[in-house]
């Protein structure tokens, strides 16, 4: 009978493969160099996040395997993956075998994987959930703004322009809602133009100068006039988007080639939102889940290979989450229901690698579900300091302690 | 056109209990302070206290006079017509039902149970779907009929202040009848309204008070129930919430009924806003409405919805007493306040921004249009306002957040596709589904501008610019509107080889240019306002 493997063993053993850096906690004294220097470089920081938001809840347990934990093989079947099918990380876990370029990652200390990320007294309705991500308050929608929406009142204050924060995709996630700041949102380019009088609106909107006028008709004024620069300059830049390198198909990959063309650009883009769905998989979860998996690999490599090399490039970081992971327990369908915590993928050049926080134990459960190991609101505030040279507090309402995820 | 100056009469006096120079009734033309209800008026009214002014109706306004309009407006909204009838146990409540019996009966996992009956499920979800989309377009095309403008008008003003999101809330049912129930009491009495909504199934679904239980009361309900149903912020403690929540304990709601669970209620003694006693909800609601920030609040509300302005202390204080001292009826409140000569001042005509739903149905009637209803709430969804969807507890905060970048160039894109100015392939995808509504619905618009101009012998450039901005805008148009306009249509009749004034013999090719310059009017600036 071999021994019970599980994280707590391994954090007091040695630990295993080269190249990958256990959780430490900076002290908060460490982030205030940021504020001071500026942070990855440029005014506010510099710095581009991508948000990738991975839609239903992903299956962090198919994601991020703990293959060698015997409480993971007693509660899968279809759904469970063995030693010799996962692309190993260490003792413990190992990766979607899908997942081969973020291994890479892994490998080159690109790729920051922080486990066990929820937070206290989950919910398990979606709305709800993804209400309080992106929030980043238990109160959800009861939050006037989401935390990007926050983020750009507070960062681009004085420094705005409509392509700051862009959504590519259909429905504009709350995070990004904010009624100083609004967010650009589209789903495919060429719509966001006049349709059918483009000319006569672009030439109209050319004779509004930078004072447009007081009240709501100076207001209406102003935004036609940046309407049409905007999207003049969105179009240019995507629409004259060239590449060596070959996108997968899907929409996923497609707006990962739009949100680099906006990355690339001079347009100062500086949060890029994007959402992979169908992810709440209760039923026949493997078929759509490794299909899922390979979309977001093949994705995120054409992405990560788009920018790599650029001055841009090196400043965008991308945070891959979920609103939540899924049960422990496979259920009766081959699937699995909605759980709570799951791991964050923080992917970018100068990114920390390796796996960060805890493991959440398959046995000491909430409610039959994993207890979270690290707040969400953690990896936030890392990312707002690193990447706005921000004071998280301003955005979060609240002190949260940031990982050591940039180097 | 003929000048009616508005008498006010000894109730409205004493209701407004002010000293007002029109208090006097001057008849004389010469009054420089006697209000005159112009066309620019009427036009105003229709614009607030409905969705806009058909092609007709500013005249026979002025017709009748602001008094009899006024009056129209609200016994319209106090006639309680034939209602949606939605279907209450559905396939989707039957379904569940099922759902809890193969689990307690079989032990039968829900995902065992979901994959099972994967189609019926299916089919109650697109029942439930179809069910609300049919009361969507029903009430959106209510709106652009206008047989009752002022009742449309204030069910749309309460379902963004007693706020419910069909994401929490399941049901098109419980959703339907809630909006139902601000339909029956659009101008009634506030507290009537108040009582009922906190009965409200899906008000109760949405705040969570269905789970507000003696041993783990939920706040939910009760802080916005004071935060943005009643007092308004800063009125009330962190005591007086947790206090309310007890009252409301063991109000919850099966299957889309109230029930009262007494096993659930605390029937303890509370202390809300300095009363004690052993309240229950109704209680609460009475201390509620006695509270003058609650009268205040709803005044200022109301008051800021209809001129899109905040009311001066002097007014608020005024309309507040107004529904203090009247039980919150709202019929007087409204009267007063549209025949209140403020409510028709420079600085509050033609200065709103129109929400979505105020931009598409009101072009819609200026065009003397009647696209489905349905391509017009999908359209308002995709500007920012979806119905029965609100982003937040608080509605919809309204004003310049209507208006971005992305949304203001749709608001145009749309108005392209409702007259039949753009192709499906062009357009955005959230266009896209709108432009399938209609070509599914084959639906295309009854315009003839041309013939309206030959009518009124309107043939040169200046004389249809005018026209044509005169009747697509809800509001007076800009010099500079006058001249993008007057240039273009300049410019396409030149391109016709045709000299000013000859413009209407090209006929079709005419018709197509009138088209194109509705759709310029309507990308202007001045066409976002009401």
């Amino acid at each position: 009978m071999e021994p019970t493997m599980n994280r707590r063993t391994l954090f007091s053993g040695a630990i295993g493969l080269a190249g990958l850096s256990l959780h430490s906690r900076l002290p908060l004294a460490g982030f205030n160099h940021l504020f001071a220097s500026g942070g990855a470089g440029g005014a506010g920081g510099g710095g581009v996040l991508v948000l990738l938001q991975l839609s239903g809840g992903n299956d962090g347990l198919s994601t991020v395997i703990p293959w060698a934990d015997d409480e993971y093989a007693r509660s899968r079947r279809s759904t469970r993956f063995t030693e010799s099918e996962v692309l190993g990380v260490d003792e413990y876990s190992g990766l979607h075998p899908e997942l081969s370029y973020l291994r890479d990652e892994l490998g080159g200390r690109r790729l920051a994987i922080v486990q066990g990320v929820g937070y206290p007294n989950p919910n398990r309705s979606h709305f709800k959930s993804m209400d309080i991500w992106h929030s980043a308050s238990p109160s959800g929608r009861a939050m006037k703004s989401g935390w990007i929406g926050r983020l750009s009142e507070t960062v681009f204050d004085k420094d705005f322009n409509p392509e700051r924060v862009v959504h590519v995709g259909d429905s504009t996630p709350y995070s990004l809602h904010s009624k100083a700041r609004p967010a650009l949102s589209f789903a495919h380019p060429e719509g966001y133009r006049w349709i059918g009088n483009e000319p006569e609106m672009t030439e109209l909107a050319g004779r509004v100068d930078e004072n447009s006028g007081s009240g709501a008709l100076g207001h209406l004024r102003g935004v036609m006039r940046d309407a049409a620069r905007s999207s003049q300059r969105v179009r240019a830049a995507v629409g004259d988007y060239e590449t060596s390198v070959e996108y997968p198909k899907g929409d996923l990959a497609r707006s990962l080639h739009t949100a680099a063309a906006l990355i690339k650009s001079d347009l100062g883009c500086r949060v890029l939102s994007l959402e992979q769905t169908g992810y709440d998989t209760h039923q026949g979860q493997r078929s759509t889940h490794d299909r899922l998996m390979a979309e977001l690999d093949g994705g995120l490599q054409a992405f990560r290979k788009d920018l790599s090399g650029t001055e841009a490039g090196q400043r965008t970081v991308i945070m891959a989450f979920s609103e939540f992971g899924r049960r422990i327990a496979e259920n009766a369908s081959s699937g699995t229901d909605h759980g709570t915590a799951g791991p964050m993928f923080v992917i970018g050049d100068r990114v920390a690698g390796g796996l960060h926080g805890e493991h959440p134990s398959l046995v000491d459960r909430d409610d039959g579900d994993m207890k979270f190991t690290t707040d969400f609101r953690s990896v936030y505030a890392s990312l707002i300091g690193e990447l706005f040279a921000t004071d998280p507090e301003r955005i979060l309402g609240a002190r949260y302690k940031p990982l050591s995820l940039f180097s | 056109m003929t000048n009616t100056i508005i008498s006010l009469n000894s109730t409205l006096l004493l209701a407004l209990g002010m000293l007002c120079p029109l208090a006097q009734v001057d008849q004389s033309a010469d009054d420089a302070q006697a209000f005159r209800f112009d066309a620019r008026a009427a036009e105003h009214l229709l614009n607030r206290a409905g969705f806009g002014a058909q092609p007709g109706d500013v005249a026979k306004l002025l017709e009748v006079g602001l008094e009899a309009a006024v009056e129209g407006l609200i016994e319209g909204a106090l006639r309680q017509d034939m209602p949606f009838f939605a279907e209450r146990l559905s396939l989707r409540d039957g379904m569940m039902a099922a759902e809890r019996m193969a689990a307690k009966e079989e032990g039968m996992e829900t995902s065992e149970f979901r994959l099972e009956n994967e189609e019926m499920i299916k089919a109650a979800r697109d029942e439930d779907a179809e069910q609300r989309d049919r009361f969507l377009t029903w009430w959106v095309d209510n709106m652009q009929a206008g047989t009752d403008p002022l009742g449309d008008r204030m069910t749309l003003f309460w379902h963004g202040w007693f706020t419910s999101s069909r994401r929490d809330v399941k049901s098109s049912f419980e959703m339907i009848e809630q909006n139902l129930l601000f339909q029956s009491h659009a101008v009634g009495r506030f507290g009537d309204l108040l009582l009922r909504i906190a009965r409200d199934p899906a008000m109760l679904e949405y705040l969570d008070n269905d789970a507000n239980r003696r041993k783990h009361p939920n706040e939910n309900f009760a802080r916005e129930l004071m935060e943005l149903f009643t007092l308004g912020e800063g009125q009330y403690s962190e005591a007086d919430v947790k206090e309310a929540a007890r009252a409301f304990t063991g109000w919850t709601d099966d299957h889309g009924s109230f029930e009262f669970s007494s096993r659930r209620h605390d029937y303890g003694s509370k202390t809300i806003l300095g009363r004690t006693g052993k309240f229950d909800g109704d209680d609460v609601l009475e201390i509620l409405l006695e509270q003058e920030a609650c009268a205040r609040f709803l005044a200022g509300g109301l008051i800021r919805y209809f001129e899109g302005l905040d009311p001066s202390e002097e007014r608020l204080a005024q309309y507040a007493e107004l529904l203090l001292s009247n039980e919150y009826e709202l019929t007087l409140f409204l009267r007063t306040l549209f025949l209140d000569p403020e409510f028709y001042r420079e600085a509050a005509v033609g200065t709103r921004i129109a929400g979505p739903i105020d931009f598409l149905v009101g072009s819609a009637r200026r065009l003397g249009i009647a696209p489905p209803g349905r391509a017009l709430y999908m359209g308002a969804g995709e500007l920012g306002q979806r119905l029965f969807d609100p982003p937040n507890v608080r509605g919809w905060e309204g004003g310049t957040a209507w208006i971005t970048t992305g949304t203001l160039m749709m608001r145009s894109n749309l108005m392209g596709g409702l007259l039949g100015l753009i192709d499906r392939g062009e357009e955005s995808s959230g266009g896209e589904r709108i432009l399938k509504t209609l070509q599914r619905a084959r639906w295309r618009p009854d315009l003839n501008f041309s013939s309206g101009l030959h009518r009124l012998h309107l043939t040169e450039d200046a004389a249809i610019a005018n026209h044509m901005l005169d009747l697509l805008l809800a509001v007076s148009p800009t010099a500079e509107a006058r001249t993008a306009v007057l240039g273009f249509l300049a410019r396409e009749r030149e391109k016709l080889g045709l000299s000013d004034g000859e413009l209407l013999e090209a006929r079709r090719d005419a018709e197509h240019v009138l088209r194109r310059l509705a759709h310029l009017i309507l990308s202007l600036p001045e066409a976002n306002l009401n």
